[in-house]
């Protein structure tokens, strides 16, 4: 029943088809013998009737075949050996010129019926890889419908067996090491491994598989092994391509599907922190309202005055905290979208120290613009919220009365604004971190108060406006935020 | 003793409500209470107030509505919001419904019964005729010869330069939003330009304060407008 991988002929010689071709040779020895009946009848010579048969043969051969033009030439050139050449009605040529012209009959015969024969084949072989490309094509296509909430493996393997009608298919993807088998093969797991790790083609006509490394790009990603099978090398390859492109499809939608899960509960965080802080609010209210009404009425003497004054500045930090909480908890929620508009940067700055201001007392204030650098193109509301958040942070991790410097440049492609404290050294390994949400540095519990998510606003507002920040630090000369925001927006012309 | 003025609190959040009916009260201010909007129509059918201290955020018709209505019905009252901080386009909202000013949550009660002070003050003044000279510290805007002085010497203003100052010291005491000066000064197709305001803004105070870095005259409403210092 198997045939060999190469052979495109491959086709099965049923009982029925025998009983065809020897139907077919009689029908053609039956016309052989009564050409040679009529010719012999109507008394033609030699040539005239070679010629009768060599048509008859030809239409034989490009109608039939090899095999059924051969015999009938047989046939023929013992007809015309018997009736037409000396002497008569017997197997044997006196004259020379007979023999060469008779071989010449059978020569010709035999060569159209071979070219015949040649020509059916390629048309068979070309029926053949049409099947396998339609049959490529529907394996495409129903890779595309795989379910992609289940293991991809399992689903492919049955669906190439299916599709291509072979006796087994192993599967084996190297991202999540897991194999999967489908039908009869026979190999193990480790073969299927090695041919991996060796990144190893293989086809083995003996046992009719194929074995083949699965390959994203240039990198192998698994391999796949295909037994009991009657395709050929490029089919294998194809089936092999399509394979690697499922898994690697699969993979980037279950990588998408993470990133989208992880989007969803920081969402949900933000909601419950927005929530909370806006829960805190209502009371908050009423005891500013209290202690600062009791401060007004001032009846007090002074150890109850200094606790209510206690009492107020300290509601005021609070609610001070949960605004900011608030504020954070939106940028986080929202996915930014910048409302630019053309911004004056000495304006922004002031009005982000102004914010900033009970945070920044006793700290002096640098600011350095570059001549040139007079506006910016960016969302007001958010930049003056990422430079407040610098302007605390530097407050906040700066020695007390210690300066802070906010400098601007224009460079050719982007506006640079950086913000510099003294002291407060960040290791290199933490730079990247500290703009994370929530992280905080190991030491900073101490030091400072903090929620660990103003840095993640920075990032996310330069971000929003195609944008980097970053930090520099260094014990001696001081630790500097960057935020660099592009110049080729859109209305930067 | 200053006059005791009578003014309706209208809050749904009962523990705030009560504070600020015992703060107000002992610092001079007749108080009356509603939990709602619709509550708050009821006891202006019934008294008369010289104010309205009204919570942005309320169940039932809300404050924005109530604000609207009380302002439709007693456009001689004037309604102070109390809004969230953050929230800007609540305030410009507030603004246009008819309040004549906010004060944003937590406030200072010294914060609160000043705004409520300047705000009555204002409506029991009897409105300026518009040609009048207008005083405000040592600035004089004189309208009908377009011209501004400070302590006796006068400013050269650019024409829109003017334009913004007499609006603002028309006004002053009140934020004013930043679209309803830009229209003033611009006409109706401005409205969303801010940086032409704070452009003009910079500029006139360069000319009137005396420290521009700390403005006493022109002070900046955040997220919302701007506002000039009382008389």
């Amino acid at each position: 029943m198997a045939l060999t991988l190469e052979s495109g002929c491959g086709v099965d010689m049923t009982g029925e088809r025998s009983r065809e071709v020897a139907a077919r040779m009689l029908l053609g020895v039956g016309a052989a013998l009564s050409i040679t009946g009529v010719a012999f009848y109507l008394r033609f010579n030699l040539s005239s009737a070679t010629s009768l048969h060599l048509l008859l043969v030809t239409a034989i051969a490009l109608r039939w075949g090899f095999r059924e033009a051969s015999v009938v030439s047989l046939v023929s050139v013992a007809c015309l050996d018997y009736f037409f050449t000396e002497p008569l009605f017997q197997l044997y040529m006196s004259d020379p010129h007979d023999w060469v012209a008779l071989v010449t009959f059978e020569s010709v015969a035999l060569m159209v019926s071979r070219l015949s024969n040649q020509v059916s084949r390629h048309a068979r072989e070309s029926e053949a890889h049409g099947a396998s490309l339609q049959k490529l094509y529907e394996l495409s296509q129903s890779i595309l419908l795989l379910n992609r909430q289940k293991p991809i493996e399992q689903q492919l393997a049955s669906l190439i067996s299916d599709t291509f009608h072979v006796q087994g298919v192993v599967l084996w993807n190297a991202y999540d090491l897991h194999l999967a088998i489908h039908g009869i093969c026979d190999v193990s797991e480790d073969d299927v491994r090695g041919t991996y790790f060796t990144e190893r083609n293989e086809d083995s006509s003996l046992t009719h598989s194929s074995r083949r490394v699965l390959r994203s790009g240039t990198r192998a990603i698994g391999a796949l092994v295909i037994c009991g099978h009657s395709l050929d090398a490029s089919s294998v390859n194809a089936i092999a391509s399509l394979s690697a492109v499922a898994i690697e499809r699969a993979r980037s939608f279950s990588a998408e599907s993470t990133a989208e899960a992880a989007r969803q509960s920081e969402q949900l965080r933000s909601a419950i922190l927005d929530g909370l802080a806006h829960a805190f609010k209502t009371p908050l209210t009423t005891i500013k309202s209290c202690s600062s009404g009791l401060i007004e009425m001032d009846r007090m003497d002074g150890t109850e005055k200094r606790l209510v004054v206690l009492i107020d500045q300290e509601v005021s930090r609070l609610s001070d905290l949960t605004t900011r909480l608030m504020r954070t908890a939106r940028v986080e929620n929202a996915t930014l979208s910048p409302r630019r508009e053309r911004l004056h940067l000495d304006n922004i700055l002031e009005e982000a120290i102004a914010e900033s201001a009970q945070q920044l007392s006793g700290h002096p204030i640098a600011i350095h613009l570059n001549a040139h650098l007079k506006t910016i193109w960016a969302d007001r509301q958010l930049l003056k919220m990422a430079l407040t958040q610098l302007l605390d942070n530097a407050a906040k991790y700066s020695s007390p009365g210690s300066p802070i410097t906010i400098e601007g440049l224009q460079e050719p492609a982007e506006i640079l604004i950086s913000v510099r404290n003294e002291g407060s050294f960040i290791p290199p390994e933490e730079r990247e971190k500290i703009f994370e949400r929530f992280y905080r540095s190991p030491g900073s519990n101490r030091k400072a108060p903090g929620t660990g998510i103003g840095l993640s606003v920075v990032k996310q507002v330069t971000e929003s406006h195609l944008g980097r920040a970053w930090v520099n630090s260094d014990s001696r000369a001081g630790t500097t935020f960057f935020v660099s925001l592009p110049r080729t927006a859109n209305g930067e012309q | 003793m200053e006059q005791r003025w009578n003014v309706l609190v209208v809050e749904d959040e009962a523990a705030l409500r009560q504070s600020l009916f015992e703060t107000l009260s002992a610092l001079g201010f007749v108080i009356g209470e509603a939990g709602t909007g619709e509550e708050a129509q009821v006891r202006l059918r019934m008294v008369e107030y010289d104010a309205v201290l009204l919570d942005i955020n309320m169940p039932g018709i809300g404050g924005m509505e109530a604000c609207r209505l009380i302002h439709r019905d007693y456009p001689h009252i004037p309604i102070i919001m109390l809004t969230i901080r953050d929230e800007q386009d609540d305030k410009v909202e507030a603004l246009d419904a008819g309040a004549d000013d906010f004060v944003t949550k937590p406030f200072q009660i010294r914060e609160l019964t000043a705004r409520l002070r300047a705000a009555i003050r204002r409506s029991k003044l009897s409105p300026a005729p518009p040609n009048s000279l207008t005083v405000i510290g040592s600035l004089v805007l004189d309208p009908v010869r377009y011209r501004v002085e400070k302590q006796g010497r006068e400013i050269r203003l650019s024409p829109k330069e003017f334009e913004m100052l007499r609006y603002l010291m028309q006004h002053a005491g009140r934020p004013v939003p930043h679209t309803r000066l830009l229209t003033s000064i611009w006409g109706s197709e401005y409205g969303g330009e801010r940086e032409y305001l704070r452009v003009l803004v910079s500029q006139l105070r360069k000319k009137i304060e005396d420290d521009p870095a700390n403005p006493t005259y022109i002070l900046t409403d955040s997220h919302v407008g701007y506002r000039f210092r009382e008389a």
